[in-house]
């Protein structure tokens, strides 16, 4: 089990510049998600870890050795890609078997290796199925049982589960933490969607462009992003992003959108120390905003309802003020017609302050 | 063939649609009607038979059995050209030789409808989605957004008397899709036609269905509002295929002792009492399962009665909420959320109280709720 | 990526980059091969009367002898040099007729070839007409050598009076290519996705209206390149036109036959015949070049 650290990676194409500086850290025996949108990065960047892809400059170093110049055989690693690359003609023994071929082992070693790993991943039972039988599931973890039983330092994943329908991803995905928990794997998972990221990893790299935009926990990203991009890629339904001014009258500053204002006079110091101008962008998440018939206070601001989604556990509602469009979450059983009004309050403690010129979040 | 029954006021009706593929039975006896103007949502996982269903609608496929009607009309011997429906298929079926603005103009040529009509109602239909600036360019040039809005203007420009949609989402991003969403519900209602939406994602067709039709396996499971099927569902199947966050399930007995009524799940005793008499008349002698979706089991830190006690395995983040994978046996999980607040670290111990109002007990043979 | 997935990736690599050292003398090689033909041609059409069939065969003409071209247009007469047969000459007509006639074969059965070829492959290739039986029949024409359906054919074409007629070679030549063109044609409508006619069904074509607006521009080009392939087999065809004519119709083919007498062959006027027959192929090959450009259908569809 290795610790990673990548030094200033870059990898260009030309004149594109497929990875920009990239510095990160990731420890022994946690997850770690690469997330971004598509283009942004990721795979280039887990490629390169891999020893598939020459970076441009900077160093990959495992457990403090440094890997730049290893080939992928030397560094040990462990990949599994989409479409997870089964041999089709043989039975779930036979691919996994297949990883350790090359270290001719005796009958009996290669025997109780698949064995132990089998058991490891509860797949005992279907050893000699034929790869054509088996389902999805069975499929993935016999694409990871030949992966693993070469004990790889780390493991690689590309997006493994973006092949599966909805429902299934959601329990694969905590079968597969699941796994890498109780083996103490260092795992490096690749995946554009969000939300899978949030739930397995101890620590998510966001990137954009090349470019890592923040490295923390779930908890970190979501509750203390400090990017408007890590702000509005995290979180379903995404973040509500209102452009205000920010002003100061008298001993409170206000943040001014026009047709309403947020008291943020507990958070000037901090603004006023941040700011590079008075342009800021509000970013308040939906679940930060209630939403009321009649005002309960006279902070409460009127929208004007859209349209809404029942999703079963509760409601997205789109709403209008001024000229934003924003959404907030109600109750399951929200019912409202279009144009009418209603009120909402924003839940001071969750809001972001980002400027709008550098797009990072002050608070 | 002759259509028999009565003549309704509904858009879209089906009644007894059966079709097989050489051994493979994939409709069996659909029968569901839309409301005339109605955005109604075919829900169900690949291969049910959505897109056989939305081709005899069509007229592309023939029903081995069964009728189609359309605003009353019996359409089962029209040809594909006479039957007045525009569809939007799921490969997006742009012409590639053709700009954008030929293949919006496509359907209104072969109607023969004049120029400036056509150069009007292209116009129209391009701004509404957007995509007026690009119409001079070809398919091949276009980003996956650009294309699919392109092809929805070409689907919706004849105002035909129904709209089908197969998939029209499936292939844009998160963020554009939930946009486009709206967009969709938008034109819907300004059009004021039939749409009859295709999709297997179930919080899409919550989302825009105004009803949905629940399909697997060729046979249709459930019919509803979104919220009827959320909350009241018929059956396993509707009810597993529901919510973003799967129900979780477990095998029990009905059991009564000493005055009480409980469900036996093994590791747990559930105590159903407070549902009273009628619930445990229908519950003797079956075998069940027991339903119960993660929001509705609060994570308690201490023990309580008829709270089961589990360890928690994994903890996803999410930021609004945790969603626990609990574990009782080490082969058994399920899933629970909990707010964000909450101290919930792998390798807790919590409890976990069901909230009765909320479960559904099933037949365990036949899948049926009985609850 | 397991250690030998690598490895394989890696003998991959190795063998690509041997290739490409000796490619380019593999590559030298077929084109001498291939081209050394059409040179010998050229130099002989060029070649003054001794030179043509002279041992040690001579490579370039000393002199550019033009009269073996333009006596073809006028007709000529050769007497071959020395022997005792002094007295002989050697005659041919002017080739004139026979380039028309060979136009007009090759035009009429090309074009008839493809419109058949055309409505045949539509109809495999969408209404699934025949099953597998008709597509495997429809090819077997090209599987039997055209020398063994010869004889019916002529006792046929005697019957209904097509010996020697321009409709009966078109009608021979289309019979034998229709294999290639409905082949052909129907693998490039196979290309074509269903979803495209059907799109425009459902919006009001008749399926065969879908099949020409919708699916036929789209497969233009390989159209054309069927009807380049199909217009040179033609062209170039000589079983057919010499039995089934007479002295009606001459094609080039049959036309540098011509050229052999028993006592001597005139290589030049048959070489620059052989030169100049090349040209209207070029020159058709050329024209369609534009239709011939791929990626016509990228976009079209996803996935």
């Amino acid at each position: 089990m290795t610790e990673i650290s990548l030094e200033k990676l870059r990898k260009e194409y030309g004149g594109l510049t497929a990875v920009n500086d990239l510095s990160l850290k990731i420890e022994d025996k946690t997850l770690v998600s690469l997330l971004g949108p598509s283009g942004c990065g990721k795979t280039t960047t887990l490629k390169m870890i891999a020893g598939l892809l020459r970076p441009t400059s900077g160093r990959i170093c495992f457990d403090g050795n440094d890997v730049t110049a290893l080939s992928p055989k030397e560094r040990r690693i462990g990949l599994v890609f989409q479409d997870y690359a089964i041999f089709t003609h043989m039975t779930a023994y036979e691919n996994i078997a297949y990883g350790l071929k090359i270290r001719k082992l005796s009958r009996a070693d290669l025997d109780r290796e698949v064995r132990d790993i089998a058991k490891l991943l509860r797949i005992s039972e279907i050893l000699d199925k034929r790869t054509l039988r088996m389902t999805q599931r069975e499929l993935q973890t016999v694409a990871l049982a030949r992966t693993l039983v070469t004990k790889p330092s780390i493991l690689l994943l590309d997006e493994p589960l973006s092949n599966l329908d909805a429902a299934f991803r959601v329990r694969m995905r905590a079968e597969l933490r699941r796994l890498q928990m109780e083996i103490q794997q260092t795992l490096v998972y690749v995946t554009h969607d969000q939300i899978e990221a949030m739930a397995m990893s101890d620590k998510v790299a966001v990137m954009s462009k090349g470019v890592l935009q923040q490295f923390g926990t779930p908890d970190e990203i979501y509750k203390k992003p400090e990017k408007k991009f890590v702000a509005g890629f995290i979180g379903t339904p995404p973040m509500n992003f209102i452009e205000c001014t920010f002003r100061e009258d008298g001993d409170k500053a206000y943040l001014d959108q026009g047709t309403f204002r947020v008291d943020v006079t507990n958070l000037r110091s901090i603004i006023e120390r941040n700011a590079t101008g008075s342009e800021m962008i509000l970013g308040v998440r939906p679940e930060d905003i209630a939403v009321h018939e009649r005002a309960p206070t006279k902070d409460a601001v009127e929208v004007s309802i859209d349209s809404y989604e029942p999703m079963g556990s509760e409601s997205i509602v789109y709403a209008r003020l001024g000229s934003h469009f924003i959404r907030f979450l109600a109750s399951p059983t929200f019912g409202a017609e279009p144009n009418e009004k209603r009120y909402i309050t924003f839940d001071i403690d969750g809001i972001h302050v980002i400027d709008k010129k550098t797009e990072t979040c002050i608070v | 063939m002759h259509c028999l029954g009565e003549k309704t006021v509904a858009g879209i009706r089906l009644e007894g649609v059966s079709k097989s593929f050489g051994k493979r039975q994939v409709l069996k006896d659909v029968t569901f009607e839309l409301k005339d103007k109605e955005f109604f949502c075919l829900l169900g996982p690949p291969g049910a038979g959505k897109t056989t269903l939305l081709r005899i609608i069509a007229g592309l496929e023939k029903p081995d059995r069964g009728h189609v009607y359309l605003e009353g009309e019996c359409i089962d011997e029209s040809p594909v050209a006479d039957r007045n429906i525009s569809m939007f298929f799921e490969s997006l079926a742009l012409y590639p030789n053709k700009t954008g603005f030929d293949n919006i103009a496509f359907p209104l040529r072969i109607q023969k409808i004049p120029e400036s009509e056509i150069k009007r109602r292209v116009t129209e239909v391009a701004n509404l989605v957007h995509v007026e600036h690009i119409l001079n360019r070809l398919p091949r040039t276009y980003s996956g957004g650009e294309a699919q809005r392109v092809a929805f203007a070409k689907t919706i420009v004849r105002r035909a008397r129904a709209t089908l949609l197969d998939e029209p989402l499936s292939n844009i991003d998160a963020l554009l899709r939930l946009e486009m969403r709206i967009e969709l519900k938008r034109i819907h209602e300004q059009l004021g036609q039939t749409f009859l939406y295709v999709t297997h994602d179930q919080a899409e067709a919550m989302a825009m269905g105004e009803r949905i039709g629940l399909i697997d396996n060729g046979e249709i499971k459930q019919i509803g509002t979104p919220l009827e099927l959320y909350e009241k569902p018929k059956n396993r199947f509707v009810a597993s295929y529901m919510g973003s966050a799967p129900m979780n399930f477990f095998d029990c007995t009905f059991e009564e002792d000493g005055g009480k009524c409980l469900l036996n799940g093994g590791f747990f005793r559930l105590d159903i009492s407070k549902l009273g008499k009628p619930v445990s008349e229908r519950l003797k002698g079956r075998e069940i399962t027991l339903g119960v979706r993660p929001e509705n089991i609060r994570v308690l830190e201490e023990p309580r009665k008829n709270a089961i006690e589990a360890k928690i395995m994994v903890a996803e983040r999410l930021g609004a909420k945790v969603i626990l994978d609990m574990g009782i046996t080490g082969t058994d999980f399920f899933k629970a959320v909990a707010p964000p607040e909450q101290s919930v670290k792998p390798g807790e111990v919590k409890w976990l109280e069901f909230d009765l109002e909320k479960i559904h007990i099933m037949d365990r043979a036949t899948g049926e709720v009985l609850v | 990526m397991s250690r030998s997935e690598r490895e394989i990736a890696e003998k991959a690599e190795v063998l690509e980059e041997k290739l490409a050292k000796h490619g380019y003398v593999i590559l030298a090689l077929a084109v001498v091969f291939t081209l050394f033909p059409l040179f010998w041609l050229f130099m002989t059409s060029l070649k003054p009367l001794g030179e043509w069939a002279s041992r040690p065969p001579i490579w370039i003409p000393s002199s550019l002898e033009f009269k073996n071209y333009w006596i073809l247009f006028t007709g000529g007469n050769y007497s071959p040099q020395g022997g005792s047969q002094s007295s002989m000459i050697l005659t041919f007509t002017s080739v004139t007729p026979a380039l028309i006639d060979s136009a007009i074969c090759t035009a009429g059965g090309t074009i008839l070839s493809i419109v058949v070829g055309l409505l045949a492959a539509f109809g495999i290739a969408r209404h699934k007409i025949g099953g597998n039986f008709l597509p495997l029949f429809v090819l077997s024409a090209r599987m039997i050598p055209p020398v063994t359906a010869l004889i019916p054919i002529i006792i046929l074409y005697s019957t209904l009076h097509l010996i020697d007629t321009h409709v009966g070679i078109v009608m021979a030549y289309a019979v034998f290519t229709l294999p290639y063109s409905v082949w052909m044609i129907r693998s490039f409508i196979d290309e074509i996705p269903t979803q495209l006619e059907e799109s425009a069904m459902v919006d009001g074509l008749s399926p065969l209206a879908a099949h020409f607006k919708v699916t036929l521009p789209l497969i233009r080009g390989g159209v054309m390149a069927t009807a380049l392939f199909i217009a040179v087999l033609n062209w170039s065809e000589f079983l057919l036109a010499l039995t089934l004519t007479h002295e009606a119709i001459i094609t080039v083919p049959v036309k540098l036959t011509y050229f052999v007498a028993s006592v001597a062959v005139l290589y030049g006027p048959q070489s620059a015949l052989g030169i100049i027959a090349i040209v209207p192929l070029i020159v058709f090959g050329y024209t369609i070049q534009r239709y011939l450009a791929r990626g016509l259908t990228f976009g079209a569809v996803k996935r």
